[in-house]
């Protein structure tokens, strides 16, 4: 009886992941095959099956972008923003969680209340305002306004306020100051939430797309995103390049995951978050 | 080394709770003090206070005789061995020794010079490249201690620090404390809810209850000649037995306590011992009976004893402890107040259990009448609020 409930309930479990995986796998095979043959074949099982493979899409992309650029722009940006948010938002959320100050817990409340409002009810607002500042067209205005991020700090502390407060205690009476004991003590045994904020902050702006769109308008700091959708635009329309973009535009992401996998396994175990 | 002086220390949290009330205590170099109490006396948060993780509300601080009181922790020349040992995880065993004086920033030499000190001191030298999850319970608790001692600070303070440990490796390690204090003489103050850890350890023991000490002295005097009923209650295994009586002298000048209405005769020589006992007469008292002044009586008709049932009995081997209650008193004793405040708290002794402890094996089961001859001479007496009588 047994049995036959794993064996329908892993066919269910497979088909449905199916689902997610076919486009992932129809842009990868795509991407090896010639332009005419991607939409070609996009109805039969050679969509998922290629019968030659071939760089040549990969060259094309090359040579028609300055794809290097856009890689670096992404990189740039989102490595940037993945950087200074651990820096900022670990500080932010050791102070909530740790430090005894005034309006500690009303301040705290505010910023949770934050993560509730959507990005797309401040773009116009926030658009307006990096104008005043001159800031269109810049690397800065796609990282700065993204440095702060209320998940984040709320990530940071529900671990922190669950680390051993003797450690810290220990570390001041040992003649370690806060600034030390955080990035001596704290951070150290905190890796697994480093590695949780580092990897969805990754997946959020490595993917981001409205944002760079409305305050970019040449290529110099233009992000991958906006730049396949643009991509997408450039005469002639050759699915295989297509393709050959998104395989690349995915690879950095996978290969975080696969390296980071174990660490945001035991920060998504540590700091409860679900789904 | 160093002193310390707390002087009217008080520590009152935001929601009002006073955890130190007023503590006044004078720690002189190379003393080992243990603060004992139950959970929530204030005995850590004293510590804490000291060590400087807590801010005092009221009071002075002074460490080596300069005022500590806004000193931060670091400040302090203070080493603390916490509970649970707070050892660095992701740092090895020298590692975390060197911590503090990387932290002081000495030269590389001299805290090599001082780890490996600290380290064959204390039997670590295997252990130097290990990290804290590679190490047993004992292993960590020693080099919690190394990390207190490499700075060579004024004072120690331990925050129940063998506690995580189980008994056999406590008394051991309790062992070693002793004489690492005894060989590095430095002031240390020792918290522990353990009365046989602060009667073993201390050379002065300072007992607390509701943020007070009800009394500092050294472990044999504690034991004793305790000042209150809550420290001849809470000192001992079990506490003193401290029953509600009338003490009464009659016209031969004999004297009498009524213990739920059943006479103790007092040798005539109590009076040597208690010569303010006169005071007592006919006003409600409590009497202090250890539970090692109890001997099974085979006499009805004893003179010193005591008649109750038995509510259980534990047989330890060596001796066996029993837990009698007395018959309802014919008569209520003198009305004892349970003024808010007292020490004591009123309890009919038909109420509460009373301990005694017998060296022999006894066939004694529950339901089982029994009389207990008491030996008066080491009979206490405490004034209603719980207050021992003055004691020669």
């Amino acid at each position: 009886m047994n049995i036959y409930r794993n064996v329908i309930a892993y066919l269910l479990l497979g088909a449905v992941s199916l689902i997610y995986i076919a486009p992932i796998l129809f842009m990868f095979v795509g991407s090896f095959k010639p332009d005419e043959n991607v939409l070609l074949e996009a109805g039969s099982w050679k969509a998922f099956f290629p019968e030659s493979v071939s760089l040549q899409n990969f060259f094309d992309v090359f040579s028609r972008v300055n794809f290097s650029l856009f890689m670096f722009n992404s990189l740039f940006i989102t490595l940037s923003i993945v950087a200074l948010g651990l820096v900022v938002n670990g500080l932010a959320g050791y102070a909530f969680a740790r430090l005894r100050w005034r309006g500690r817990n009303s301040i705290f409340a505010l910023i949770i209340a934050l993560m509730i409002i959507p990005f797309e009810a401040i773009a116009v607002p926030l658009f307006y305002q990096m104008t005043y500042l001159g800031w269109r067209d810049t690397y800065i205005v796609q990282i700065v306004p993204f440095i702060v991020n209320a998940f984040s700090i709320y990530l940071f502390y529900t671990f922190f306020i669950g680390l051993p407060k003797e450690l810290e205690e220990a570390a001041r009476i040992d003649g370690a100051g806060s600034m030390r004991t955080f990035f001596q003590i704290i951070v150290p045994n905190s890796k697994p939430v480093f590695a949780t904020v580092a990897i969805l902050t990754f997946l959020t702006h490595w993917g981001s797309f409205l944002w760079p769109l409305m305050v970019t308008s040449g290529e110099d700091v233009r992000p991958l995103p906006v730049a396949i959708a643009q991509f997408q635009t450039l005469p002639p329309l050759q699915w295989g390049d297509i393709m050959a973009f998104g395989v690349m535009l995915v690879a950095p992401i996978l290969v975080i995951f696969l390296l980071f996998q174990g660490w945001f396994i035991r920060g998504v175990a540590a700091t409860g978050i679900k789904g | 080394m160093g002193s310390v002086d707390l002087r009217h220390a008080e520590k009152i949290y935001n929601d009002n709770t006073k955890a130190v009330d007023d503590v006044s205590l004078s720690i002189p170099e190379g003393e080992f003090v243990v603060f004992v109490g139950p959970s929530g006396c204030g005995k850590s948060t004293l510590l804490r206070l000291i060590a400087g993780l807590e801010e005092l509300s009221q009071g002075e601080i002074l460490i080596n005789g300069v005022r500590a009181n806004k000193l931060a922790p670091q400040a302090r020349n203070v080493a603390m061995v916490f509970q649970n040992y707070a050892l660095y995880p992701h740092m090895t065993v020298r590692k975390n020794l060197a911590f503090p004086l990387r932290m002081s920033h000495l030269p590389k030499n001299e805290i090599d010079r001082k780890v490996a000190r600290t380290a064959s001191l204390l039997g670590l030298n295997e252990l130097l490249e290990r990290r804290p999850k590679q190490l047993s319970g004992g292993q960590r608790q020693r080099v919690a201690m190394g990390r207190a001692i490499v700075r060579e600070p004024a004072v120690f303070l331990m925050d129940e620090p063998l506690s995580n440990l189980d008994a056999k490796l406590r008394t051991q390690i309790r062992g070693e404390i002793a004489l690492l204090q005894r060989r590095l003489n430095v002031t240390t103050i020792y918290v522990t809810h353990d009365q046989a850890e602060a009667m073993t350890l201390g050379d002065r023991v300072v007992v607390m209850h509701a943020g007070k000490i009800q009394q500092a002295a050294p472990p044999q005097e504690i034991f004793e000649n305790p000042a209150n009923t809550f420290v001849a209650k809470f000192i001992g295994n079990p506490g003193m037995n401290c029953l509600p009586a009338t003490l009464r002298r009659d016209g031969d000048g004999a004297y009498t306590v009524d213990i739920s209405g059943q006479p103790l005769g007092l040798k005539q020589d109590i009076l040597i011992r208690y010569p303010r006992l006169d005071e007592l007469i006919d006003i409600p008292v409590l009497v202090g009976i250890r539970p090692e002044a109890f001997k099974l009586e085979t006499d009805q008709s004893a003179l010193y004893g005591l008649t109750g049932e038995v509510v259980s009995v534990e047989f330890l081997g060596h001796e066996t402890l029993v837990y009698f209650k007395l018959p309802p008193p014919s008569r209520e004793p003198l009305g004892l107040s349970s003024e808010k405040g007292d020490i004591s708290t009123y309890q009919r002794p038909s109420d509460e259990n009373i301990a005694a402890r017998l060296y022999k094996r006894h066939s004694l089961r529950v339901g089982d009448p029994i009389i207990l001859g008491v030996d008066t001479d080491k009979l206490y007496f405490f004034h209603a609020n719980g207050i021992a009588l003055d004691r020669q």
